[in-house]
């Protein structure tokens, strides 16, 4: 009996909170509407084509989806996409085996941390001219060794750090009771890393997105990048920000979802999901 | 040939900042079958790598460890762990944790589901099998820690401080139900802690270690069981061996 009345409190509850979540927030709600108006009066002193206002960029970004411009969205938007998934992806997989490694081997921190922090250091614009110099114009390899070269050190120092951040003494615990590798990476290891794969991943995708675009520039035929700077030449402002605003929108979308699958994934902190939605009451 | 546990010639160092580090050197000790033996010792003494040395947890530079005779590697030989902190999973439920021991220690897939149970209920966490450590009290969590290590039905009992962080009622109750279980399971049980009430409270006797790491003094403790805690001869024996224990420290 008591079983059930606490099920159905729960599920109240959690229905509840997720209700409250959803809602957008009024102070979040001030500030995109405090943005969008000092963007429309800032763009009173500037002619048009130096600095549009929200209606002639909201025609803009029509244009661009409905592919009444010289570019045709799908193909652009499409190709870019990919760069960006496949150099996040090949960046993620490579960060997580060299930070991984780092992390529970004193012996690779030695031999692979300076390497890293070199590679952290090296500007992504050379990273794109020497791409372009050793690959000349190519459909994608340019953009996605662009990618990869420098969204992975940042991805490996996160995931190095959440490794030496797992709590050595229930790696010991684990020893303890025999855990093989695999049990201890399953509930030792993944449990306490969660929170830094998310945050890696949403760091990642915003870092390959940027960087995409910019390799683009320097070193393909096709994507985003290539159509910025075609408006670029042509002077058209409007058209440079509104070809990234379906993108930041996505973005922003992907990184939302993301935090959302990170609280569901992380439900067992009690602390985390009760001390913070139910103080302010 | 001697049975139960017995480690001989323990020496153990560490990499320290300047250089290694002896936690300590030639060590000898030995727990009779069924003994509780209790290595009590100021903190930092190295009393917790005594246990760990012989679990196999941290790795010994010269030493032979004898189970019932034979010759072993450290830990090989079948033991439950109570840390000083429960040291649970969070993430997963009273009954996950237990599980992940017995995953650990062999037990067939059927057998785990009425273990678990048996032990919660012997530690008085019947009902607490799907609730998350964060919900439960200290003391219901260490008491997790303790039907984690016994469910595994080892034969040596290590325990590390395990009430210390406690505060006294509920301390008081958990070496209670300790003593209950050990006389019903008959474990070896070698135990750590810097607290001399609870060392003579609890044991067969108890070895002293100095700051040095080594061992300068031991003592039974003579008295029968069933334990009463509060019988005035326990404080009289604690005060004698006060005396003894805390004139060799200084």
């Amino acid at each position: 009996m008591t079983g059930e009345t606490g099920t159905a409190r729960g599920g109240r509850s959690t229905a509840l909170d997720r209700a409250r979540r959803a809602a957008p927030r009024p102070l979040s709600v001030a500030s995109v509407l405090a943005v969008l108006a000092a963007w429309q009066l800032l763009s009173l002193a500037f002619p048009p084509y130096r600095f549009p206002g929200l209606v002639r960029l909201a025609e803009n970004v029509v244009v661009v989806l409905t592919g009444t411009g010289e570019f045709d969205p799908l193909v652009q938007y499409g190709v870019t996409l990919g760069r960006v998934a496949v150099g996040f992806l090949l960046s993620f997989a490579l960060a997580a085996a060299w930070g991984f490694a780092m992390g529970v081997s004193p012996a690779a921190e030695d031999y692979l941390g300076v390497p890293l922090f070199t590679l952290l250091t090296v500007p992504s614009v050379v990273w794109a001219f020497l791409g372009v110099l050793w690959f000349g114009l190519t459909d994608h390899l340019v953009p996605v060794f662009v990618v990869v070269l420098v969204v992975f050190p940042y991805l490996a120092v996160n995931l190095w750090e959440g490794v030496e951040a797992v709590d050595g003494r229930l790696v010991e615990m684990a020893r303890a009771f025999d855990a093989t590798t695999v049990e201890t990476w399953r509930h030792v290891y993944l449990p306490q890393l969660l929170p830094t794969l998310f945050a890696t991943t949403r760091l990642g995708l915003a870092i390959a997105w940027k960087l995409s675009l910019i390799a683009e520039v320097f070193g393909a035929p096709t994507g985003v990048g290539v159509v910025v700077k075609y408006h670029f030449e042509n002077f058209d402002t409007g058209l440079v920000i509104a070809w990234a605003v379906p993108v930041m929108l996505l973005m922003f979308g992907v990184e939302w979802l993301l935090r959302r699958a990170e609280r569901r994934a992380t439900r067992w902190r009690p602390a985390a999901a009760v001390g913070r939605e139910v103080a302010p009451e | 040939m001697t049975a139960g546990l017995e480690g001989a010639d323990l020496t153990v160092r560490f990499e320290g900042e300047d250089g290694p580090f002896t936690v300590f050197e030639g060590l000898d000790i030995h727990v009779d079958p069924g003994e509780f033996l209790t290595v009590m010792g100021p903190s930092g003494c190295g009393k917790t790598t005594v246990l760990n040395a012989l679990a196999g947890l941290v790795p010994l530079e010269r030493g032979t460890v004898r189970y019932d005779g034979e010759a072993v590697e450290p830990g090989s030989f079948s033991y439950g762990y109570v840390f000083q902190e429960p040291r649970l999973l969070d993430w997963r439920t009273v009954a996950e944790n237990l599980a992940f021991a017995l995953r650990g220690a062999g037990v067939p897939e059927p057998e785990r589901r009425p273990r678990i149970e048996e032990w919660l209920e012997r530690v008085g966490l019947g009902d607490e099998a799907d609730s998350y450590p964060r919900e439960l009290s200290g003391g219901m969590r260490q008491r997790v820690g303790v039907a984690r290590a016994l469910a595994v039905d080892p034969e040596v009992l290590f325990m590390d401080e395990p009430f210390s962080s406690l505060d006294d009622v509920t301390g008081r109750g958990l070496r209670r139900d300790l003593l209950d279980l050990w006389a019903e399971t008959g474990k070896e049980v070698l135990f750590v802690t810097h607290d001399l009430r609870e060392a003579v409270t609890l044991s067969d006797r108890v070895l002293f270690m100095g700051e040095d790491g080594a061992f300068f003094d031991g003592a039974e403790i003579p008295h029968g069981r069933p334990r009463d805690f509060d019988d005035p001869a326990l404080g009289e024996t604690e005060r004698r061996l006060g005396e003894r224990f805390f004139a060799e420290l200084g």
